[in-house]
């Protein structure tokens, strides 16, 4: 759907898509968001730290951006647009339940638990207990792809702090990877 | 500036599960879109008569093309969202009713038919539609009463557990079972009629996730569509080519919400019966109070999935417990509609050391923490695990899975045995675990 800088190209069919949302179609937008929705619940998911919250954050992020598709401008990809007001729905959501961040005895939520999913326990503590902006910007680089300055941009962090900051997170999981114990 | 990604650490959060959106979430978020529209399209005073019309635009955008989630008719479901499902019917319920049917499993007792009651607040009643037995349980008084022709006996002192040695494990342990039991990867969905209803039939075998035991178990459990609830749960044992029934219950004329009339849970005894009376040690208190009964502070989840509380903190002092020692214990149970997760602590009377005996049994056979020791209860597995957090951080802990029970994990710190189980999943028991706070 998009080229390389994560633009649609001219005449393709995501840029009619996009077009089509922006006109009011919510079935163009749905489609357009199709393909990134997996990622964003697991960015939402991993910050919340619960499906109905994540459904809350993910509700009102995809509406947020239903309604400002007219202020899109195209100068960043999409996807990183749509990356950014999922994290501030997700920061709102908190705010809004009064919770502190997930706090550090969270530990797996598995949509389906497995042996192979209990296996990853050790990390998916690791992970709940970094602060959350470190734990998202570890999810963006790493899990999801995303450059260093699609990452700053959608924390809204300095792209200069971004290695520093990523080499933090990744020390404290690095540990777990190696703690996780079985028999 | 160039992204350097970890492969490694990549990989493994890639590996990280995470739930599909709840089963309305697509038609929520189209309801808002299409609000959204009418906003911004229409001044204010035009938005009521739009609202009015917004109807036919919603049954409009409801015959387009599902995108995000909620098959269709001619999608099978996935399991997650039949477990979803079968999670949201249970944890809404206020109380469910109708006839319950068990077959085989005598070990576990209640084989027949039996009209029930089973209320969120984990009061229950049954009828036997076989010999008019009688049983009611007072959650709120912890009292099980039961009337059998001549006989009539009352139990007090009962927490909330595991439910067997009666048909009404059937309620606290068969029906939320469910939810584990259909999470995890193999389960098989067909879309059924069953009993001339849409229906979903999951099957689960030992063998798909990868046990390797005597036998392989199957364990067919059939939802129904409409009120995403358990109906007919199937335990088989697959051996030498040919499959043995183990044990099946059956639910019939099932009704959510019922109303409860007063006295439902109360038996009382007829005037020609013999009545017998047991008290199994543990009274009601407030959570405060249990430190004063058993002289130690129980410890207590600071973290419970989404919507479950708190709802009962039961104490006992010098219970006797298995192998003739006599402990001190706290149970508290977490209710969510129709679920609970159940955390007990134990430890031995008189000098407070950790209970040699084996580890989580107690005298109530209603113990969440006890085995079901049965000759086929071999279609389960354990894992090992770190609890890296709260009061059991750096502690080893046991998490055992049934294929057809509810899992549960189990821990110790230097003084106390701990045990918590529950109608959730393996990594939600896990992580109420990893949040225990004394």
């Amino acid at each position: 759907m998009q080229n390389r800088n994560g633009r649609p190209p001219q005449d393709s069919p995501a840029r009619n898509l996009l077009e089509r949302a922006r006109a009011g179609e919510p079935d163009a937008f749905l489609e357009l968001v199709q393909p990134l929705d997996e990622r964003l619940r697991a960015l939402a998911y991993r910050i919340l730290g619960d499906r109905a919250c994540m459904d809350d954050a993910l509700q009102e992020a995809y509406v947020r951006a239903y309604a400002g598709l007219a202020r899109f401008a195209g100068r960043s990809a999409f996807s990183t647009w749509l990356y950014r007001i999922t994290y501030n729905a997700c920061l709102d959501e908190l705010r809004r339940s009064s919770r502190e961040e997930v706090p550090l005895d969270a530990g797996e939520l598995a949509a389906e638990a497995s042996e192979r999913t209990l296996e990853q326990v050790g990390l998916a503590q690791a992970l709940a207990a970094l602060p959350i902006q470190l734990r998202a910007l570890v999810l963006l680089v790493d899990a999801h792809g995303l450059s260093y300055r699609e990452a700053a941009e959608t924390l809204d962090i300095p792209p200069g702090t971004v290695a520093s900051r990523l080499s933090r997170a990744r020390g404290q999981l690095r540990e777990s990877l190696q703690e996780v114990e079985t028999p | 500036m160039t992204a350097s990604r970890d492969e490694t650490i990549g990989a493994a959060l890639c590996g990280l599960e995470v739930p599909e959106h709840a089963p309305h979430f697509e038609r929520k978020l189209r309801e808002r879109l299409l609000n959204e529209r009418s906003r911004e399209r229409f001044p204010h005073r035009w938005r009521r008569w739009v609202a009015l019309t917004g109807v036919g635009l919603a049954a409009a955008a409801a015959a387009a093309i599902a995108l995000l989630t909620v098959p269709r008719n001619s999608e099978v479901a996935t399991a997650a969202e039949v477990r979803a499902l079968v999670s949201d019917a249970l944890a809404s319920a206020r109380s469910i009713g109708g006839v319950v049917e068990i077959e085989g499993r005598p070990e576990e007792g209640g084989e027949g038919r039996w009209s029930f009651l089973l209320t969120a607040d984990g009061d229950f009643s049954l009828r036997s539609l076989t010999d008019g037995e009688r049983i009611t349980y007072d959650a709120g008084a912890l009292v099980r009463r039961n009337s059998r022709g001549e006989h009539f006996s009352i139990v007090e002192g009962e927490a909330a557990g595991g439910g067997i040695g009666g048909p009404d494990w059937v309620l606290q342990q068969g029906l939320g079972s469910v939810v584990a039991g259909i999470a995890g990867s193999g389960a098989r969905i067909e879309e059924v009629v069953y009993q001339g209803r849409d229906a979903w039939l999951l099957t689960i075998s030992s063998e798909d996730q990868g046990r390797e035991r005597k036998g392989s178990a199957v364990r067919r459990v059939t939802v129904d569509r409409e009120l995403g609830l358990p109906v007919r749960d199937v335990l088989l044992i697959r051996e030498h080519g040919s499959e043995r029934r183990i044990g099946e219950w059956r639910l019939e004329d099932l009704e959510l919400n019922v109303p409860t009339p007063p006295d439902a849970f109360s038996l009382q005894p007829g005037s020609e019966q013999k009545v017998s009376r047991a008290h199994l040690g543990f009274q009601r208190v407030a959570l405060p109070q249990a430190h004063a009964i058993v002289d130690y502070q129980p410890l207590v989840a600071r973290w419970v999935p989404q919507g479950f509380r708190l709802v009962e903190t039961a104490a006992a002092k010098g219970v006797p417990a298995y192998g003739g020692e006599r402990i001190d214990a706290v149970s508290i149970t977490y209710r969510r509609g129709l679920q609970k997760i159940v955390v007990e602590t134990r430890r031995r009377a008189g000098d407070g050391s950790r209970a040699s005996g084996t580890p989580g049994s107690l005298c109530s056979l209603r113990s969440p923490s006890v085995m079901v020791c049965l000759p086929d209860r071999e279609q389960r597995w354990t894992r090992e695990v770190q609890i890296r957090t709260g009061e059991l951080a750096g502690r080893g802990a046991t998490l055992i899975v049934e294929l057809s029970g509810r899992p549960r994990l189990r821990a110790s710190t230097d003084d106390l045995d701990v045990a918590v189980a529950g109608d959730v999943l393996p990594a939600e028991i896990l992580r109420v675990a990893s949040s225990l706070r004394r």
